[in-house]
């Protein structure tokens, strides 16, 4: 397993190559109209100066709750969102701002799979007609024949049945089929990155695994990278060699996907741990339940660090002070006045 | 002593336009809840009829889906031929419930306080400063604060409406509170708040419950017994404990396998079992094998020939399958 | 319904009985049965004058509705597409839609009497605004949708996924729209003809009104009114009814 470590000040190369995405600084904020009487403006940094990188064959997670940004954050990686500012560099060329033709050029190579596998199927079009359209599209393939031939490839390498699911319509398979089709269309022309915008959010438990497992298998064969964009903990965990989480359009914690999870370095980090569901014994349930902040997220934070009105750690320099992302432990950083584990 | 709720042999179908064949929603479930805080979770994938399940018990029921066999009782009434009047009684009073996607059914041109109001207004006979003052109780208890009672869903998140929605529920002082899923468009935080709401609410008010979900994981903190539903029917139900770390039925174990949870230690790239094939196109009801028969891997020929039966193999612990028979 | 209609207005010249133009009988005489709906002021019958009528009436219906359709539909299509376009949607739409319908083409109808085309181009003209709008809005909700956007990324071009993801969507609700609009149509043209707009020498649902009202209703030549008057009102409730029948097809939340 390579590990391409984060290095803060970025540097062109790695260890061994450049990363294959760089993303610096990248902000966007958006102005949205508040009050129903008043009509006044408030801007909003849905993602705010995020900085990371993606190396060749790499999965690397992206955590976050609704309103952290991670989507946006997708989004603008894809091209699909105008960043406000920063960089977002594939293979060293820029993608911020592409349209038309070069942007169509871009997603030859880096593609998308949505969060819900219903809404992002056309569902008047049959699984045969969604897939060879990337394909027709995308890549230059004329012949029919081959576009076929392509098509059930790839259906089979998705582990589906081709002549079960080829002329079927969206209605008519299950969301884990669907999500596969799905993927199946995101692979049609080849790509070397794949983001993956919450792709198990919308499953049943029971298929959530599957899924992963196909994305890992995927990747180690075609030896892509993949950015995994999730809420989810455990997704992240069985999935990815590092995790970048974020909170409120910040990054607050970056590093090894094993040592994030172990011994965190943010108290958001710990929060998210402590409030994933786990299966356990009636005995190990704990009597008193634990109380959590029944805070919500909230956007009203002006000075110091977002995250202080939920943080059971803060001091007073946390209300005035804006923490920066740096490192905690080795190749381990967090953007905290009182990080946690860093013996 | 009359159970608090007794949901035998269930069936419902739905007719489609287009079909010949109804779809089989529920096809014989049965389920107890033995007395009052009796609390029970559901577990099953989309297609296994949990949702049906609760429905039917609020009597939800409505065309083209209908009820065509077995019993609902509660406290010994058959909730399935009460009269409209019992049954507005029942409904809300008794048993009251909390869906998925109920947040986004709040009256968007109302003030959340609004719908608490009326509804004691009208059931309750309260007058209404008496339902106002008890709304707001109501809702300072799930956490929402006196400044914020009167504004719209609108400007309140997910979780929060979520919350408006549960007081909601609440409101008459139900017996039985039955949630689907009530958790599953919100973020693991809010989740965590959430299940921590309903567990304070159950233990201070002795609520019975029956959590449904798709998600094993966050029964733990809140039920004490579990049942597992495939293809509109019960497999197996018995406690938390038992059912799903002593799984009996073939099809419990191959859910426990497949699920991903952060404490997995199931290799990832590892070729483990497949996750059972879900029964997508639902059968006739009525059918002489068993359901799971194509995908389980201790199937003999008992299992084609004959369906299997709900039985009782310790006190408290049922399982539906040939294997134990 | 609309079938029958229609086999009227295509068989019906063949089966007239006499020819709407000839006197054939004597005139304002109440139906009878050798005149089923009467005679008119000159004598003409007033059946074969219904079923001569039918043709015009329906063609002016049919032609203004087509008309301000496609012309809306188009609109709508590239104003709810391309953002940059819509201002220049809202702001036309607008404006048409706030000048009153009727006085306009009244207005129209006098500077250019006796033309029945310029009645065409007048109702298309009133009438394209509300599909524009209907349609834009139509477009602007599909355009959101997350399959038109996975159909962008997998490399379509904009008019492809226009020509072939929004326009089947839409389609629908356009011809809704017509159908609708056939009725509001024949029953504006006859409204403009009864009261004097368009060329009276033709022969059409609406002149034989303009005619009723101005030389025989007063008399108590009622049939005169009834003919024409019986044959709009089926045939605008025979199009409205299937305009309804057509949207509950599309909507499947509408069936009951």
């Amino acid at each position: 397993m390579s590990q391409v470590q984060l290095s803060l000040t970025p540097t062109s190369d790695d260890e061994t190559r450049a990363p294959l995405l760089r993303v610096r600084d990248l902000s966007v904020t958006f102005r949205k109209s508040r009050g129903s009487i008043s009509r006044t403006h408030v801007t909003i940094k849905a993602v705010d100066r995020v900085s990371f990188d993606i190396g060749e064959s790499e999965i690397v997670s992206l955590v976050g709750e609704s309103g952290s940004g991670k989507t946006t954050v997708a989004r603008c990686v894809m091209g699909l969102q105008v960043a406000s500012k920063g960089s977002i560099t594939y293979r060293g060329a820029e993608v911020s701002g592409r349209k038309g033709r070069s942007l169509r050029d871009y997603w030859r190579e880096v593609q998308m799979i949505y969060q819900d596998p219903f809404e992002s199927l056309d569902p008047g079009k049959s699984v045969q007609n969604a897939i060879s359209t990337s394909i027709r599209n995308l890549t230059g393939e004329r012949g029919e024949e081959a576009i076929r031939r392509k098509v059930i490839t790839l259906l089979e390498e998705m582990e589906l049945d081709p002549s079960d699911v080829l002329n079927k319509y969206p209605h008519q398979l299950s969301g884990g089929q669907r999500q596969r089709v799905n993927i199946a269309r995101a692979l049609a022309s080849d790509p070397n990155l794949i983001l993956a915008d919450e792709p198990i959010t919308m499953l049943d438990a029971a298929q959530k695994m599957n899924i992963l497992r196909l994305l890992r298998r995927l990747q180690s064969r075609r030896k892509l990278s993949i950015l995994l964009v999730t809420h989810d903990l455990a997704s992240a965990k069985v999935m990815s060699q590092r995790t970048l989480v974020m909170y409120l359009g910040r990054l607050v914690e970056v590093g090894g996907t094993e040592v994030v999870m172990s011994r965190p370095h943010h108290p958001y980090v710990e929060l998210i741990l402590q409030s994933t569901p786990r299966l356990k014994h009636s005995s190990e349930v704990q009597a008193g339940g634990q109380v959590l902040s029944s805070i919500e997220q909230s956007e009203d934070v002006t000075t110091g660090c977002a995250f202080q009105p939920r943080c059971k750690y803060s001091t007073s320099v946390c209300k005035e002070v804006e923490p920066e992302l740096t490192e905690k432990s080795s190749g381990h950083s967090a953007a905290c006045h009182n990080p946690l584990n860093t013996s | 002593m009359t159970s608090l709720l007794k949901v035998t042999d269930l069936s419902v179908e739905y007719r489609v336009d287009g079909r010949k064949d109804p779809i089989v929603a529920l096809d014989g479930a049965s389920i107890e809840l033995p007395e009052a805080g009796y609390t029970l979770g559901i577990v099953g994938e989309s297609g296994s009829g949990k949702t049906t399940l609760g429905m039917s018990i609020m009597r939800l029921i409505d065309p083209p889906g209908r009820i065509t066999g077995g019993t609902v009782e509660y406290q010994g009434r058959d909730v399935l031929q009460m009269d409209k009047e019992e049954l507005r009684h029942f409904r809300w009073k008794e048993v009251a419930m909390v869906y998925q996607s109920a947040m986004n059914s709040l009256n968007p041109v109302k003030p959340i306080s609004q719908p608490i109001v009326e509804v004691l207004q009208t059931h309750a006979k309260a007058p209404r400063s008496e339902a106002r003052e008890r709304a707001l109780q109501l809702l300072s208890e799930v956490g929402i604060k006196k400044d914020r009672v009167d504004d719209y869903p609108f400007e309140f998140s997910g979780g929060m409406r979520q919350r408006v929605v549960i007081a909601l529920a609440l409101a008459l002082s139900p017996k039985l509170l039955i949630a689907d899923e009530p958790t599953s468009a919100l973020d693991v935080v809010v989740q965590r708040q959430i299940l921590e709401l309903l567990r304070r609410e159950m233990k201070s008010k002795g609520l019975s419950l029956i959590f449904i979900t798709h998600d094993i994981s966050i029964l733990s903190e809140l039920v004490q017994n579990v049942a597992v539903m495939y293809a509109g029917e019960v497999v197996e139900r018995g406690s938390h404990d038992k059912v799903l770390f002593d799984p009996l039925h073939p099809y419990t174990q191959a859910l426990l396998e497949s699920m991903l949870s952060i404490d997995s230690t199931a290799d990832i790239d590892g070729d483990l079992a497949a996750p059972p094939r879900t029964a997508l196109s639902l059968e006739a009801s009525g059918v002489s094998y068993c359901k799971y028969v194509r995908s389980c891997k201790y199937a003999f020929e008992r299992c084609v020939k004959e369906r299997p039966v709900l039985k009782e193999t310790e006190p408290g612990r049922f399982v539906a399958c040939h294997k134990y028979s | 319904m609309i079938a029958a209609m229609l086999s009227l207005v295509l068989l019906g010249p063949f089966f007239v009985p006499y020819s709407p133009y000839a006197i054939s009988g004597l005139p304002n005489q109440p139906p009878s049965f050798a005149h089923p709906f009467g005679t008119d002021f000159l004598g003409h019958d007033l059946l074969s004058q219904v079923i001569y009528g039918a043709y015009p009436s329906l063609l002016v219906g049919l032609g203004a509705a087509v008309g301000a359709t496609a012309f809306g539909f188009f609109v709508g299509l590239l104003g709810g597409y391309y953002r940059r376009l819509e201002w220049l949607l809202s702001a036309s739409t607008d404006s048409i839609l706030s000048i009153p319908a009727l006085p306009l083409l009244i207005l129209i109808g006098i500077i250019y009497p006796v033309n029945n085309t310029i009645i065409v181009e007048g109702l298309i003209l009133v009438l394209w605004a509300p599909a524009a709008r209907a349609v834009r809005a139509q477009v602007a909700s599909v355009k959101k949708l997350q399959y038109v956007e996975a159909a962008r990324t997998s490399g379509m071009t904009d008019w492809q996924i226009i020509w072939r993801v929004i326009v089947p969507k839409v389609g629908a609700i356009a011809m809704a729209y017509f159908i609708l609009l056939v009725s509001v149509s024949i029953v504006l043209v006859t409204a403009l003809e009864f009261i004097g707009i368009g060329n009276p020498e033709i022969v059409s649902w609406g002149s034989i009104l303009y005619f009723a009202q101005q030389y025989g209703f007063y008399l108590g030549d009622w049939w005169w009114v009834l003919a024409p008057g019986l044959s709009i009102t089926i045939v605008a409730t025979g199009f409205a009814l299937a305009g309804f029948s057509f949207e509950e097809i599309l909507n499947p939340r509408l069936r009951t």
